[in-house]
């Protein structure tokens, strides 16, 4: 009796369970999309987006035509202002050490990150020696890691100097040169105009990464967080100008608003161009973005410098911009440096120039007349692009980032003072690289 | 707390007076749940005037309303294939929801119902899943779903989905059933049930709202999941809604009008599965004690 | 008759034990195949030196912890967790309850009013942390706007520059997105209480507040603990909400433990020291839990 009840009992729920099982089974097979046999070689091209939805699949489908052998799978992460996600994706495909992915877009401050990680293939066997010559200097070297070309250049971007054309030729000013001369300008500009929501300068305080970029240019060309040999400098002479700076922007000249500690980049654009900034520092991308009557109340209007310098100074703009790489444990690393020379070649920077606007790190590129009367915008940043400043270099740079970040944050929050400030980096970034 | 008025506390209703105290908490009543409608709705509302203004106004305030009405930030998230991360989100987060309430609903009852021993231990240990951070997980949780030969696919993100959501599914069941009275599964046993038949017939009826409110909760939270499904998933195949939305910024441009349309075009479908779904949410003893 | 009765109650009981560990076992394979190896690799990294970029990898026992005992940024973001979890829960509970007895009212467009309660829960959370990082800017944010326009503040505040107001917006934004979570829970535990009970104590003569304190409170207490529970152990590893808001600044007042094993564990690949914070937040986290199990046990045992 007893016995029969348990059985019972078992029976119904074991077809219970089954059932269950047998569906969930089904679900699975169902969806789990079926692998597709080919004698191809297949290579995985991780991206960062960019602009447009087919920029980066057409010029694909142009590298598979030119190697019928070779079949592109296109994996797009988000664009640049996830760059934290992107690194957080790229580091948890990479250290797995599998040719999860063949080539990768790359933020150029993470070289030497993955370079002594050692998940870069070294490109030198694949390129000619002569081939180096055809980039910037720069280039070059920020896809270097210990001697060895570790990545194929793709753009550069850089900091620059937004400015209102119409208001500086209205108070008869030429775009400053020195901080002495913006601070001027923008403290007599905000007198006459008496618009309660206009600001003098806006650029990017928000603790984040963007923050070391603006700190990079405010250091200008003689100050530097570390110096060539790899010493901590940060709390020399121009690093503390630079702090000071920064602080009395906020705080003593009050061109700056104190909300600028939140600023990444698209909060401060979106000041600008909706017309309450006369300067800002900004990537490229802002030219574009002001220029489109849809998106901007200053089309037409804004002028674009370099980033002003301290007197007797020279101007220091933030380098920046995604290179391409090759995944050291890739399944077939020939194929894979093929991939990523082609997308570094003269066409195909021609081509990202052309539709997307993308600075080439060619300078031949700049050269091509079509490029010229197409995009003025961008062979007049040829200059700036050239003497573009690097963050640190360093393997632990993302540790020297975040104090970085925390240091200055306090600084603008007007936690501490700029000395403070400046000791305090200085400091515990020594403490960091003694480990 | 002192306005809660008769209506919130079931009272019958022929006791009810009609005097202006009365009224006045009535009122009052109806104040409170304008207010909490307002707070909940205001931002959403927010949300869906952003997506009709155009992009250059989305930085002025005033005015509040947009000068036009403009559709272009709807087009601009359909100009991906949107519609794609929609069915995926909806197949993942339906599969998620269906897996939890199978395997929690069976787990739930034993704990809940069944005379065992352990209880609390097993519930401490599935409870356990929800005390790791993700972050800390994603890293080695990737290399289990690679050895499984499952990225890119469904089941690398209804498998950890299913995972995550169970301390949720089985401890919100377990309290559920354990607080139906005894009886009632009692009668049912000595009508020849067994301890399934009971289960099935008697205690999932009653704890209705517990189960429809599980599947909301389970079904919006993988729904909404972003960290895993950005790291276990390559491609527009099994990629979800979160993930669409973060491949809406261009560079550094952020197209929030665009951005507003999408959550507001991710969000109507919920909106509308819970006003389909809000009367099971109450049902259950009340109704039966009601209709009695 | 008797010793029959005996025998059949006792195999069944026989019966129901195993009936029981069998129904456990498929939830609880599910949570093991995935959850299982994840963590233990957690704790395992968690003893080690390993730094991804240096490829170092060695046993060194509990020095990790020892690192983050003498941590200070450790110190400020765990307290910034525990500020932010205490806060947010508790509103989150207060007005989950106002939510759920509301709703649970029998009025006219209620069917309306529980679809919008659910709208914050609804919307993905890498929307909701950019819009309220909208309402919330300094020089176009709506807060600002209608707090000026109705008179509350005379000039805009800075919401996200300050560290005071910023950890208060963290909250706020949490606070609406997670209310409905409890008020829904909270609801479906209403809806679970017998009519016959207020019936009773409505003939008895008890008034609303006695009905509610007497009755509803004590039936919703077991319910209401498990949904408290697990608000707290999110709230505690609460993290899309505040690295998109705020990214932890400014000057670190919103940094968070998630916050900062995740710029520990991706930013500087330090997986060790990484896992041994994420093995901290754990340990918290389950002693917590330890505190509202120990309710639980007491509460379900006394009803």
């Amino acid at each position: 009796m007893k016995t029969l009840i348990g059985n019972r009992g078992g029976i119904l729920m074991r077809r219970v369970l089954i059932s269950a099982l047998l569906a969930c089974l089904f679900l699975t097979v169902l969806i789990v999309p079926a692998a597709v046999a080919q004698e191809k070689i297949k290579l995985t091209l991780a991206s960062m987006k960019t602009f447009g939805i087919d920029t980066m699949p057409l010029l694909i489908r142009r590298f598979e035509k030119l190697h019928p052998n070779i079949e592109v799978e296109f994996v797009e992460m988000p664009s640049p202002n996830y760059s934290t996600e992107i690194h957080q994706y790229l580091v948890t495909t990479l250290a797995g050490e599998t040719g999860d992915i063949d080539v990768f877009t790359i933020d150029c401050i993470w070289f030497p990150e993955f370079g002594e990680a050692g998940w870069l293939l070294n490109m030198d066997p694949y390129i000619a020696a002569q081939e180096k010559a055809n980039y910037f200097k720069g280039a070059i070297e920020t896809v270097s890691y210990k001697g060895h070309q570790v990545g194929m250049p793709w753009y550069i971007d850089a900091g620059m100097l937004y400015y209102r054309k119409d208001l500086l030729d209205k108070y008869g000013f030429k775009p400053p040169k020195t901080w002495d001369e913006l601070i001027h300008q923008a403290q007599v500009i905000l007198k006459g105009e008496k618009n309660p929501n206009l600001h003098g300068f806006i650029w990017q305080g928000r603790q984040a990464e963007v923050l070391v970029c603006d700190l990079v240019e405010f250091l200008g060309s003689d100050g530097a967080v570390l110096d060539d040999k790899g010493n901590v400098v940060i709390n020399n002479e121009a690093g503390l100008r630079a702090a000071q700076l920064m602080y009395d922007l906020i705080y003593k000249y009050k061109i700056t608003p104190e909300s600028v500690n939140t600023y990444d980049e698209e909060p401060s654009r979106q000041v600008f161009t909706s017309g309450n900034a006369i300067f800002l520092r900004n990537w490229s991308y802002v030219w574009n973005i002001a220029q489109d009557p849809k998106e901007s109340k200053v089309v037409g209007k804004v002028g674009i410098a370099p980033i002003p310098a301290f007197k007797g100074s020279k101007s220091a703009s933030c380098l920046g911009g995604y290179q391409f790489a090759v995944n050291k444990y890739s399944e077939h690393p020939k194929e894979a440096a093929e991939l990523a020379k082609f997308l570094s070649s003269p066409e195909s920077q021609l081509y990202f120039a052309q539709k997307i606007s993308f600075a080439p790190t060619r300078p031949a590129v700049y050269d091509n007349a079509k490029l010229a009367k197409q995009n003025p915008f961008l062979v007049s940043l040829k200059d700036v692009f050239v003497y573009a400043t690097p963050r640190p270099i360093h393997p632990r740079y993302p540790e020297i980032s975040l104090i970085l970040q925390s240091e200055f944050s306090k600084l603008l929050t007007n936690k501490q003072t700029p000395k403070q400030t400046v000791d305090a980096a200085a400091a515990k970034i020594k403490a960091l690289l003694k480990k | 707390m002192m306005i809660t008025g008769p209506s919130m506390i079931p009272s019958i209703p022929s006791i009810r007076s009609r005097n202006m105290q009365n009224w006045l908490s009535r009122g009052a009543f109806y104040l409170l749940v304008i207010l909490i409608v307002l707070g909940c709705v205001g931002p959403f509302a927010w949300q869906i005037i952003t997506s009709i203004k155009p992009a250059r106004e989305l930085t002025t305030l005033p005015p509040i309303l947009p000068s036009q009405v403009t559709v272009e930030h709807y087009i601009r998230v359909f100009e991906r294939p949107f519609g794609k991360y929609i069915m995926n989100s909806v197949i993942v987060a339906s599969a998620t929801t269906i897996f939890c309430l199978v395997v929690g609903s069976f787990a739930a009852y034993a704990l809940g119902r069944l005379r065992m021993k352990g209880k609390m231990i097993i519930l401490s240990m599935v409870l356990a899943v929800s005390m790791f951070p993700e972050i800390a997980i994603v890293s080695p949780l990737y290399v289990v779903m690679r050895n499984l030969k499952l990225l890119n696919t469904y089941p690398a993100l209804i498998f950890p989905y299913t995972t995550f959501a169970m301390p949720l599914t089985l401890w919100i069941l377990t309290s559920f059933f354990r607080e139906i009275p005894a009886e009632l599964e009692e009668a049912a046993k000595i009508d020849g049930c067994s301890p399934l038949q009971a289960f099935w017939k008697v205690i999932l009826p009653i704890a209705a709202p517990g189960m429809f409110t599980t599947a909301i909760l389970v079904f919006i939270a993988a729904w909404n999941e972003f960290l895993f499904a950005l790291t276990f998933t390559k491609t527009i195949q099994a990629q979800t809604i979160p993930v669409g939305i973060a491949m809406l910024p261009t560079m550094y441009h952020v197209p929030w009008g665009s951005i507003a349309a999408a959550s507001v075009i991710v969000t109507i479908p919920l909106i509308i599965l819970v006003l389909v779904f809000q009367r099971r949410i109450i049902s259950g003893l009340t109704a039966g004690a009601v209709k009695g | 008759m008797s010793s029959r009765k005996v025998t059949f109650m006792g195999k069944l009981r026989v019966s129901e034990k195993n009936l029981g560990y069998f129904l456990v076992i498929p939830a609880l394979a599910v949570v093991a195949v995935m959850a299982f190896w994840p963590t233990l690799a957690a704790f395992w990294m968690s003893l080690h030196d390993i730094s991804l970029i240096f490829r170092t990898n060695r046993f060194i026992g509990l020095e990790n912890f020892k690192t983050m005992a003498g941590d200070p940024a450790f110190r400020n973001a765990l307290h910034n967790t525990v500020y932010f979890t205490a806060i947010s829960v508790a509103l989150e509970t207060l007005l989950g309850l106002v939510m759920a007895l509301v709703m649970n009212g029998a009025f006219k467009g209620r069917g309306a009013v529980r679809a919008s309660v659910l709208v914050p829960w609804a919307i993905p959370t890498v929307v909701t942390s950019t819009m309220w990082k909208w309402i919330f800017n300094t020089d176009y944010g709506l807060f600002n706007f209608l707090l000026k326009r109705f008179h509350v503040i005379s000039s805009y505040l800075n919401w996200l520059g300050d560290g005071k107001l910023a950890m208060g917006c963290a909250i706020m934004a949490d606070v609406w997105k997670t209310t409905p979570f409890i008020a829904l829970i909270l609801l479906a535990g209403l809806q679970t209480i017998s009519h016959d009970l207020y019936e009773a104590a409505m003939i008895d003569g008890a008034n609303w507040w006695q009905r509610f304190t007497r009755i509803m409170l004590p039936l919703l207490l077991p319910i209401g603990l498990v949904a408290v529970l697990l608000r707290t152990l999110d709230a505690f590893r609460v993290f899309a909400l505040i690295f998109v808001l705020t990214g932890g600044g400014p000057a670190d007042a919103t940094e968070v433990l998630s916050t900062y094993t995740y710029k520990v564990l991706f930013s500087t690949s330090n997986f060790g020291y990484g896992s041994a914070l994420a093995v901290s937040m754990f340990v918290s986290v389950a002693l917590i839990s330890l505190v509202f199990l120990n309710f639980i046990r007491l509460v379900t045992r006394s009803s």
